[in-house]
């Protein structure tokens, strides 16, 4: 038998493939004020540590412990790097003498398949404001979002639970106690509420208000929730025993607050109750994050690209969908978040390059990883 | 050898219906033509092989061919026949079982994709898998389902469809 040529019977090793079904998309609140200066904590900058990858995605506490919260599967992922090489030419030929890296940069884009609160403020970039749900609310007239979110009941302990929260009865239920047994009742909270757990605006102050660090101009606020109505700090009531509020999920998110988050459930914070969220075309606020996107593959390897500083570049759709056949009746489509995104600069401890992202590969069993 | 993505694959979802519902009976693998094969055995699984379709110009080797290997798996639903003293009608919950036996497969094929392994018989006739190694994955497509009724008899016949992806052993020279 003759000997072919590789290149004429495109041999490949079969476990150098990378094949898996898409990405998922983990981020974590980057903190405007504290930058990239302290370590990881639960309260962002959360610099993940790439050595202790691969990343155990089928257990998403592992990554929340990290810090890094699971935003669910992404579509249509499109890296684009926009680093330059400049060239030095010289002679009357223009060789190419040397070359130089100059403007360092990369953009993302992606669709969130989920959308939630989280996967909203990331895709609108704004922040999104949430939508108190009591009744006999005073000032909706003064401005879409100008309603008091009175009444209230006061917090007095919180505890985050433990993953997976009760879920299957496994794990623990968080749980925020009021002040008072008949809180719930006062604050109209019922057990399926939705609601919102953050302190008070001190009308006066200025700056980047709130753990979710939203900035307030000096003397533009008067309402004293807006804190609370920018607050990530939002949960769903599954049971209600006196002044024991449990909750189906912690409270997660609220890291960018300056100089340094309070974290979520403090004593003296106000729970309010609400119906939803909106985020607004405009505005200054451009919402910072850290981002972690998984790919894992058939053969268990995984591809995970970590961003240490992201941010909104441009927000292209909120209700770009994706069809569903419905044949002979009206159209039916699945609404996405698309949004394009910028890698911010991060000056990497470890050598002083200032770089916008890390592309990690963790080899499979049995991989050759020289090769 | 040609034929381990197809082992693999019905030794799998075989495995996965064992817990799904331990009661359900899964019979052979059978070439298309070969179906139904006597004694036909109503409500339990078959897995029929009917065709090989190559993968385009996307994967392409002269090497390694990549091929899909074009399955059903299929079965038949009598019904179950009234004890006496019962008063509904008799062999009336074919529609349930089909519908079960859909889920049961759905269930079964997940999560679409499975590892690789060689199947040879061994001295005591016994199906002996080897994974291969390097470790090796095959994938297969959603399932699709149909059924057909047959008046004269009056079984319903149920196969849900899938396509194996499987990269095929290096041949050497």
């Amino acid at each position: 038998m003759p000997n072919f040529p590789l290149s004429l019977t495109q041999q490949f090793r079969k476990n150098k493939l990378v094949v898996g079904a898409g990405f998922r998309a983990y981020f974590a609140p980057y903190n405007y004020a504290i930058g990239s200066a302290v370590a990881n904590s639960v309260f962002g900058p959360t610099i993940l540590d790439l050595t202790q990858g691969p990343f155990n995605i089928s257990t998403p506490s592992s990554l929340a412990a990290l810090g890094f919260q699971d935003l669910g599967w992404i579509k249509d992922f499109k890296r684009t790097p926009e680093s330059k090489i400049g060239q030095v030419r010289s002679g009357y030929r223009g060789a190419v003498r040397a070359q130089y890296r100059g403007q360092v940069g990369e953009t993302a884009e992606w669709k969130f398949r989920e959308y939630g609160r989280m996967q909203y403020k990331l895709a609108s970039g704004t922040n999104v404001i949430n939508l108190m749900a009591a009744s006999g609310l005073s000032g909706g007239t003064t401005g879409p979002l100008s309603a008091s979110g009175a009444p209230f009941a006061v917090v007095s302990a919180y505890n985050a639970g433990v993953a997976p929260y009760g879920q299957g009865g496994v794990g623990v239920a968080p749980t925020l106690t009021l002040t008072q047994a008949n809180g719930a009742t006062i604050a109209q909270i019922g057990v399926g509420s939705d609601i919102v757990c953050d302190q008070d605006y001190v009308v006066g102050t200025y700056g980047l208000e709130g753990d979710s660090g939203t900035p307030v101009y000096q003397n533009a606020v008067t309402d004293i929730d807006y804190i609370r109505k920018n607050s990530d700090y939002v949960a769903q009531v599954s049971a209600i025993n006196g002044a024991v509020l449990t909750l189906t999920y912690p409270f997660v998110g609220g890291g960018s607050g300056s100089p340094a988050p309070l974290g979520p459930g403090q004593p003296g914070y106000k729970v309010q109750a609400i119906k939803g969220w909106a985020a607004r075309e405009g505005g200054t606020f451009i919402s910072e994050w850290s981002g972690l996107l998984v790919l894992n593959t058939v053969d268990v390897c995984q591809v995970a690209i970590y961003y240490p500083h992201l941010s909104i570049m441009s927000n292209k759709d909120m209700v770009g969908s994706w069809t569903i056949e419905n044949a002979g009746t009206t159209d039916l489509a699945g609404a996405e978040l698309d949004a394009q995104f910028a890698a911010l600069a991060f000056d990497d401890p470890e050598d002083g390059e200032t770089v916008v992202s890390y592309i990690a590969y963790y080899v499979r069993p049995g991989e050759q990883p020289q090769i | 050898m040609y034929v381990d993505s197809i082992y693999s694959h019905y030794m799998y979802v075989k495995g996965r219906l064992a817990t799904i519902n331990p009661a359900r009976t899964v019979k052979a693998i059978l070439d298309a033509s070969d179906w139904p094969a006597p004694p036909v055995v109503t409500e339990a699984f078959y897995l029929l092989v009917l065709a090989d379709s190559a993968a385009g110009r996307q994967f392409y080797s002269a090497a390694i061919p990549v091929k899909f290997h074009h399955v059903q798996w299929v079965w038949i639903n009598k019904g179950t026949d009234l004890a006496q003293g019962q008063r509904k009608a008799n062999r009336g919950d074919r529609f349930f079982t089909m519908m079960q036996m859909r889920g049961e497969l759905t269930q079964a094929l997940y999560p679409n994709f499975c590892e690789k392994s060689t199947w040879a018989l061994d001295g005591a006739g016994n199906f002996e898998s080897t994974p291969e190694n390097p470790v090796e994955y095959i994938t297969w497509t959603p399932v699709e389902f149909q059924k057909k009724s047959a008046q004269d008899s009056g079984v319903s016949w149920g196969s849900g469809a899938t396509k194996i992806w499987d990269m095929t052993d290096l041949i050497t020279s």
